[in-house]
Formats: structure tokens, C-alpha cells, sequence
């Protein structure tokens, strides 16, 4: 293995550790919610047995809350199990509004912690290329950690899709700069995709090519 | 004994602080650093309960700023942290005080809310 595919690996493995111990700690909160629930409905059901009257409203919203949180839970797993299966996938062909949708899932918890509001804007029509799922969505990911570092004042990051004569671009904004990040780089270059930041739109594009299998070096 | 509770997941605090209270604990809560150094400006709390992890000023250094505050207030910190080791690391952070990992079993709570109080007493 030569250094370079040392470091894409090492790259990956770092960003699938990062957004597994993110993904892990939103899941914690949700059985700590459950937790508390089923707490409170056992202290109420504690006092009615000593005689103390229940009200049948306040059980049903405490089923409500803990039945909310359970599918918080399931569409955190989900999106976990989409992205830890991404990792055994080779190259194919790939819907960028699915992958970017699920990386801002995954970031939703880095967003939150910056107190950045992450919008993503799905394209009216499906747009596809054909590369390495699991790197683009590391590619995205550190994009995003990058960005958010350097929010400042504006917390409202806007995520969307353009096609590209070569491809389709990944546009995040508003952006002054290119990323700096050494594994972003990497990676851009193992997708043989590049990176253009356009300071009068304030926004930074990520175009990959159309299929990486078939674009030059 | 009055409670400070703080943590972004608004559902988990206002139900702790019900449970709380329920107990006899005069709970309140809220869900950003801000709101909870507006909070300890106007009132004295013996204990604040603090999530780590606290969207803009983390739970540790909240902390450091109600100190500031409060010299006298106590502090336990609940964390998401999973592995033994995140643990350590958290404690080392929190420095002496106590610190849980969610989801927290009440009677656990309880008994690390009368430590860190007898501690006081004692003059720890």
C-alpha cells in the first residue's frame, strides 16, 4: 500500500470514528429522554398506588414523549447503518441528493453544537455520479467541520447541488475560502474532484466528475 | 436543596426537574449557558447539574464562569459519553467534581447529589 492510500484509509477511518462518536452521543440523549419518561410514568404509577389520583392525559403524553424519541432513535440507527454500509461499497453510481441528505443528517449534532442552522436544498431533479460513496461523504464532512470552525457570526450554512459540464458540484454557502483541511484535500484528489471558491457568490464548489472510473488524473 | 439543571435536550431536563421535585427538590431548569448565567444572576442554587456538552459555551466552562458567580455552588456533569475511556477523559475535564453517564438511574443521581452535598458540610 503506498503512503498516499495509507493516508486516504487513515482519512477515513478518522471521519468514521468522528461521526460515529457524534452519532453515538445523539443516541444517548434519546434513551436519556426514554430513561427519564418511563421514570416519571413509574413515580406517578408509585403515588397512584399510595392513592394519589393519575391523570390519564399526562400518561398519554409521556407515551408520546418516550414513543417520539424511540423514532428519533430508529432514524439515528438508520442513517448510522447507511453510512457503516457505505464503507464496503465500491465504486458505483450514486443519487447526490441521497448522500448529501444523509451527510447533513450525520452532521446535524457538529451543526447544533456551533449553534449553526445546516440547510440542505434537494435539486428538482435526481443528479448522479459514479465514484466512492464512503470518501464523498468524508469529503463532505470535513467540509462541513471546516466551515463551521469558521462560521463566525453567520450560523445558517446552505448546502446545495449544480450540474457541471464535466460533473456536478457540491455548493456550500455562504463560503469566502477554500478549505485548508489536509485529509479534504486528500480526499478531493482521490475523487478526482476539485475545489473552487467563487468570493462574489460567497460560495465554495466541490465538482466531481461525471464518473471517476473514466475521468483523467 | 435548590437544582440548577442544564442541558440542551429540553425534554430531558424538565422531566429530570419534575422527578426531581416530586422528591421534594427544588428544580430548575433550562437549556443554553446563557440562560443559565442570566438564571444564577438573580438566584442561589446549592447544586448545578450540567450536561458536558452545551451547544456554544460547553457545560466545563460554564461551569468556570458561575464560579465566578457562585463561588459556593456544587456541580455534578452528565455526559453522553460512552467508552470507559471518554469517561476518564470527562472526569480529568470536570476536575473534582462528580460526573454521570446518560441515561442516569435517579437513585444514582440522588446519591451523588447527597456526596457532592456532605462535602460541602464537611468543608471539602
Amino acid at each position: 500500500m503506498s503512503a498516499y492510500q495509507e493516508s486516504i484509509g487513515e482519512c477515513g477511518l478518522h471521519c468514521f470514528g468522528s461521526i460515529s462518536a457524534s452519532v453515538s452521543h445523539e443516541l444517548k440523549n434519546a434513551l436519556a429522554i426514554i430513561n427519564e419518561n418511563a421514570g416519571l410514568l413509574e413515580d406517578l404509577s408509585f403515588m397512584a398506588e399510595k392513592g394519589l389520583p393519575l391523570e390519564p392525559a399526562r400518561l398519554k403524553s409521556l407515551a408520546a414523549n418516550i414513543a417520539k424519541q424511540i423514532q428519533r432513535a430508529d432514524g439515528i440507527i438508520r442513517n448510522m447503518n447507511r453510512f457503516a454500509h457505505s464503507a464496503d461499497e465500491a465504486v458505483k453510481c450514486i443519487d447526490l441528493g441521497d448522500t448529501l441528505a444523509l451527510t447533513v443528517a450525520l452532521s446535524s449534532r457538529l451543526a447544533a453544537m456551533k449553534s449553526i442552522t445546516l440547510d440542505f436544498k434537494p435539486p428538482p431533479q435526481p443528479m448522479c455520479v459514479t465514484t466512492r460513496l464512503f470518501y464523498l461523504e468524508n469529503l463532505i464532512w470535513l467540509c462541513l467541520k471546516e466551515i463551521f470552525e469558521r462560521a463566525g457570526v453567520e450560523k445558517e450554512i446552505c448546502l446545495s447541488l449544480r450540474p457541471q459540464p464535466q460533473g456536478a458540484a457540491v455548493i456550500f454557502s455562504p463560503v469566502d475560502a477554500p478549505v485548508t483541511d489536509a485529509g479534504a484535500i486528500d480526499l478531493l484528489g482521490y475523487l478526482k474532484a476539485y475545489q473552487t471558491a467563487d468570493s462574489q457568490r460567497r460560495e465554495l464548489l466541490i465538482t466531481l466528475p461525471v464518473d471517476l472510473t473514466v475521468c483523467p488524473s | 436543596m435548590r437544582v440548577l439543571l442544564v442541558d440542551d435536550e429540553e425534554q430531558l431536563v424538565s422531566t429530570l426537574a419534575e422527578r426531581l421535585a416530586l422528591r421534594g427538590i427544588d428544580a430548575r431548569w433550562v437549556t443554553s449557558s446563557k440562560a443559565a448565567l442570566e438564571l444564577v444572576e438573580t438566584e442561589t442554587f446549592d447544586l448545578a447539574i450540567l450536561d458536558v456538552k452545551i451547544p456554544k459555551i460547553s457545560g466545563i466552562e460554564l461551569k468556570k464562569r458561575l464560579q465566578v458567580l457562585r463561588p459556593a455552588m456544587k456541580y455534578i456533569f452528565l455526559t453522553g459519553h460512552g467508552s470507559e475511556d471518554d469517561f476518564k477523559i470527562g472526569a480529568a475535564e470536570a476536575g473534582e467534581d462528580f460526573y454521570l453517564v446518560k441515561p442516569v438511574k435517579i437513585e444514582s443521581l440522588l446519591e451523588k447529589m447527597n456526596e457532592v452535598m456532605q462535602r460541602q458540610g464537611d468543608g471539602k
